[in-house]
């Protein structure tokens, strides 16, 4: 029995919209257009942060879906193409902070204990989506060492790590993973996936994303989240921002390519898949991403690597990326990549030494990999025993690292 | 840097071997980053660019934005230049004046004016460009009392060539391709100055016994003056950024020679409808490394309007009304070691310890609003280049540290506590500035020297601290000379103390090994 009647899901499928110098469009122009575009589809088409949202209603089935994207962004373009203007769809921007997601909200679902238990039972597989939609390896002047900038940096606190709730013992929320949204629609979202370059795929993840959690949804548990399986999803949400689809995670204490397990999860949802008129074969794009190990930022990787300035790697990306099927074309002839080692301890150590530097607040290293204030303490102990950092207790600023090699 | 944004005009495949190549036609549209328009000369203008693409959809089509990097932009945005740009001690016999591009094959006549004569002529064109070699000897006809400034235009373009005293210090105004600056120079340094924007900013410290710019940007990257390197002065209103001073240009009202120091001045107004005025003094000093910058903002009352007034007359209004709460601030930048990875970093004082800071990841700031930088001085090193600034403030009333790591460059960014200001009212700051290839710091204080040639041969040495001053408490060693000599104490209008300490080594070279020690602070070693 499922805590989902009716099926539905949608998609607020977040884009920056740039102009012919290359400017982002700031967000109180681009309401005029998401109003318009709203009237005109009925659809709750609205605007974020310098960003179009398009919202895509409520969709009960894959072929509604694919066609509302479709025709709204077709739409759209012609809209803004008539002010010179372009859609950016990006997990990120080059030169500018903000990051775009593409959030599926899967309904419906009324009661929102259930929604909190589902959430904690989604938790485990939200890294293998982030993996499959990474889409952000260049933001504001970063650039190359993350397929997903957006999960690295948690979309700047607009999708941070999700952690345990009890309905028993919990309050209103925002901004994580994964989101019981009753406060505003009888669904529940999953925010971890950066936004989609390519329109078909896009209609693809969604379709899965919400099938896999509605197949959960049938399964349901109350569990309780224990410390090894919270670390293994956020060890696993890094990597995925890390890799992409060439992450290997740790699944039940075992390395694992992560395109092993979206294979296995999407065999898992093929009854809810059916439900909302689709079968796996009809996802052909993430078939030979799963098959390639190719996620987006892949085919842009190339581009950061000859576009060193970021302004003009932004200008490429804008005239590449409004093509919708550019990454489509790519995938086609794209080389398989292998993937690449699970992440170890050592690894982990790395990369939170990595985040120390002289004086660095010990709250700092809450970040690297979001982990719980035991883990990182944890962590901060076994560096200061190896000699790799020195710890400074402080009356007013409390507890300073600095890093004892450099 | 600024690099040109165009826009396509036409795009013609020229060959394919592995990547595709192309020519672009564009127009140029504006200047990145800050999307200024571009120069006159450009304006209509149809320029071509080489590109090389793997997927010809790169370039887009026409009607379609273009960017060009700094150094492919240049030829456009400053294509009249001539050389040398500066010269010391005599004239150089000619100069060479090179228009890299012109929209057609007849050039509009240069004309080059110095010592009140004026010269013009036409370019001769070699390959693509075109030249003109000008004797200097038809200026003047003995060596003239320097600096002097040839000074050559050509239609909207101008560009000069500066001779510049070798000894003594002296104020000029110098004009790079990249626009006017005012420069201050003496023995240690040559300081550049601009007053075209931010209220006035510090675009290059040169240390000239190494020949080092501290403050030189990444090259070739398009990015905003002064972010990867300089100095500017910023100013919080309430919790705002008051960004207007960004845009402000100063007035320049020459320099002075007073006390054995040349001062430049440059005023402004921040905000009219405020009533806000600024000004901005840089003193640099004969006899050390040390350079101060005296900041002020005046609050002024504002010119009665009648009809206003009248308005105003019916509504009631209470002191409050006029208070205005402003937050001192400036930032200080330069080039970040390794990426942000190590190396740079910031030093100052915690209380009784020495604090070293830099943060773990880019784009990350170090913030503590209750960090009083005790002793009033932050150095900013950077152990692989040998380079370290030290900053100096008032230590009666010593600003909050604020550092922030960018990917391309590391900033100091010292805060002040607000305060409340009314018509009638100033504040403002006095900081010192000393750069070298050498610093100590502990919590007994704080020191950087460097060296500079002296004219005679050698090297003379030069320390600025803010330690106790003693007897023979300085100790520098250049090769196998060694010299002990006594830090002697300043008292500096703004700063408080300042110690400083000068060595002359006839026998030693600029290439020779040079450590120091100052009132028992060893010099930093290491990475």
């Amino acid at each position: 029995m499922s805590i989902f009647e009716p099926q539905t899901y949608s998609v607020d499928w977040e884009s920056a919209v740039v102009d012919k110098l290359d400017r982002c469009v700031d967000s109180e122009r681009l309401t005029g257009f998401a109003g318009m575009l709203h009237k005109e589809f009925d659809l709750p088409i609205q605007t974020d942060w310098n960003a179009i949202e398009f919202a895509l209603g409520v969709n009960s089935s894959f072929a509604q879906l694919w066609d509302r994207v479709q025709q709204v962004t077709d739409r759209a373009s012609q809209v803004f193409r008539e002010y010179d203007l372009d859609i950016f769809p990006l997990g990120s921007h080059p030169t500018e902070p903000m990051f775009f997601g593409a959030h599926v909200h899967v309904g419906t679902i009324h009661d929102e204990s259930a929604a909190i238990h589902l959430a904690n039972c989604v938790t485990r597989y939200l890294p293998a989506f982030a993996a499959l939609a990474a889409n952000s390896p260049a933001s504001h002047e970063r650039k190359g060492e993350f397929k997903s900038y957006r999960v690295r940096h948690s979309a700047r606190w607009a999708s941070t790590p999700t952690f345990p709730r009890d309905p028993e013992v919990t309050q209103e929320t925002w901004g994580t993973d994964v989101l019981p949204k009753l406060y505003g629609a009888p669904t529940i979202e999953i925010r971890v996936m950066d936004s989609a370059s390519s329109r078909r795929l896009l209609a693809e993840m969604a379709t899965f994303v919400a099938a896999f959690v509605h197949h959960v949804g049938t399964r349901m548990e109350k569990r309780n989240v224990t410390k090894d399986e919270y670390r293994e999803y956020l060890n696993n949400r890094w990597t995925a921002a890390r890799y992409g689809l060439q992450a290997t995670f740790a699944w039940d204490g075992k390395p694992r390519p992560v395109t092993e397990i979206l294979d296995e999860m999407l065999d898992s949802c093929a009854a809810e898949l059916q439900a909302l008129g689709v079968d796996r074969s009809d996802f052909g794009m993430i078939d030979a991403m799963l098959r390639k190990r190719v996620c987006q930022a892949d085919y842009l990787r190339d581009l950061v690597e000859r576009y060193p300035d970021p302004f003009q790697l932004a200008s490429v990306c804008g005239k590449l990326l409004r093509q919708w099927d550019i990454f489509d074309e790519y995938l086609d002839t794209a080389p398989a990549l292998e993937p690449c080692p699970a992440l170890d301890n050592e690894t982990i150590l790395a990369e939170h030494l990595d985040w120390v530097g002289d004086g660095t607040h010990f709250y700092h290293l809450r970040y690297p990999m979001w982990y719980s204030p035991s883990l990182s303490d944890e962590l901060i102990a076994q560096m200061v025993e190896r000699g790799l950092i020195s710890r400074e207790v402080t009356p007013n600023r409390g507890t300073l690292l600095h890093r004892t090699d450099r | 840097m600024f690099g040109l944004l165009g826009k396509i005009v036409k795009i013609e495949k020229k060959e394919e071997s592995g990547l595709s190549r192309f020519e672009v036609s564009f127009k140029a549209a504006c200047t990145l980053p800050t999307r200024a328009a571009v120069p006159e000369w450009l304006k209509d203008q149809v320029l071509k660019i080489d590109r090389e693409v793997v997927d010809p959809r790169e370039l887009g089509n026409p009607g379609d934005s273009i960017v060009l990097t700094p150094s492919e932009s240049a030829r456009w945005l400053y294509p009249l230049t001539v050389a040398p740009q500066t010269a010391y001690g005599e004239l150089p016999e000619t100069l060479r004046i090179d228009l890299r591009w012109w929209k057609s094959d007849d050039p509009p006549e240069y004309a080059v004016r110095a010592n009140g004569r004026q010269i013009t002529g036409k370019f001769t064109k070699e390959d693509g460009e075109f030249l003109a070699d000008i004797r200097t000897g038809d200026f003047y006809t003995s060596q003239p009392r320097l600096p002097v400034s040839f000074r050559i235009t050509c239609d909207k373009m101008a560009a000069a060539c500066s001779v510049l005293p070798d000894d003594g210090p002296f104020w000029t105004e110098i004009l790079p391709p990249r626009g006017e600056l005012h420069r201050l120079e003496n023995e240690w340094y040559a300081v550049d100055v601009t007053a075209k924007m931010h209220a006035g900013g510090v675009v290059a410290l040169f240390e000239k016994g190494r020949q080092v710019d501290h403050f030189r940007c990444p090259e070739n990257l398009i990015q905003p003056t002064l972010k990867n390197g300089g100095h500017t002065d910023r100013l919080l209103r309430g919790w705002g950024w008051y960004d207007k001073l960004n845009e402000i240009a100063m007035t320049c009202h020459g320099a002075r020679r007073e006390g054995n120091a040349t001062s430049l001045h440059l005023d402004g107004v921040v905000d009219d409808g405020q009533g806000i005025r600024t000004s901005v003094a840089y003193t640099a000093f004969d006899a050390f490394p040390l350079i101060t910058l005296k900041r002020e903002y005046h609050v002024h009352t504002l010119k009665k309007d009648e009809a206003k007034d009248k308005e105003k007359e019916t509504a009631p209004k209470e002191p409050i009304d006029e208070a205005m709460p402003l937050k001192l601030v400036f930032r200080a930048s330069w080039r970040v070691e390794d990426n942000g990875k190590s190396g740079s970093r910031a030093l100052c004082l915690d209380g009784e310890k020495l604090a070293v800071i830099r943060t773990g990841q880019t784009q990350e700031i170090a913030f503590a609003g209750d960090w009083r930088m005790r002793q009033g001085w932050a150095i900013v090193e950077h152990p692989a280049r040998r380079e370290y600034t030290m900053y100096l403030f008032d230590d009666q009333a010593q600003p909050s540290l604020c550092v922030y790591h960018g990917p391309y460059g590391i900033s100091l960014e010292p805060h002040w506590l607000p305060v409340v200001l009314k018509p009638g009212d100033s504040i403002g700051y006095t900081l010192g500035l000393t750069a070298g290839e050498l610093c100590g710091a502990s919590p007994a204080g704080a020191w950087v020297a460097c060296r500079t040639r002296l004219s005679s041969g050698g090297v003379r040495c030069g320390v600025v601290a803010r330690a106790n001053a003693g007897e023979e408490n300085v100790t520098f060693k250049v090769g196998t000379a060694e010299r002990r000599m006594n830090l002697t104490k300043l008292l500096a209008p703004g700063l408080g103390e300042v110690c400083c300490a000068v060595a002359d080594f006839p026998d030693a070279t600029m290439e020779d090994h040079f450590d120091a020690v100052v009132a028992g602070i060893e010099a930093r070693r290491g990475l």
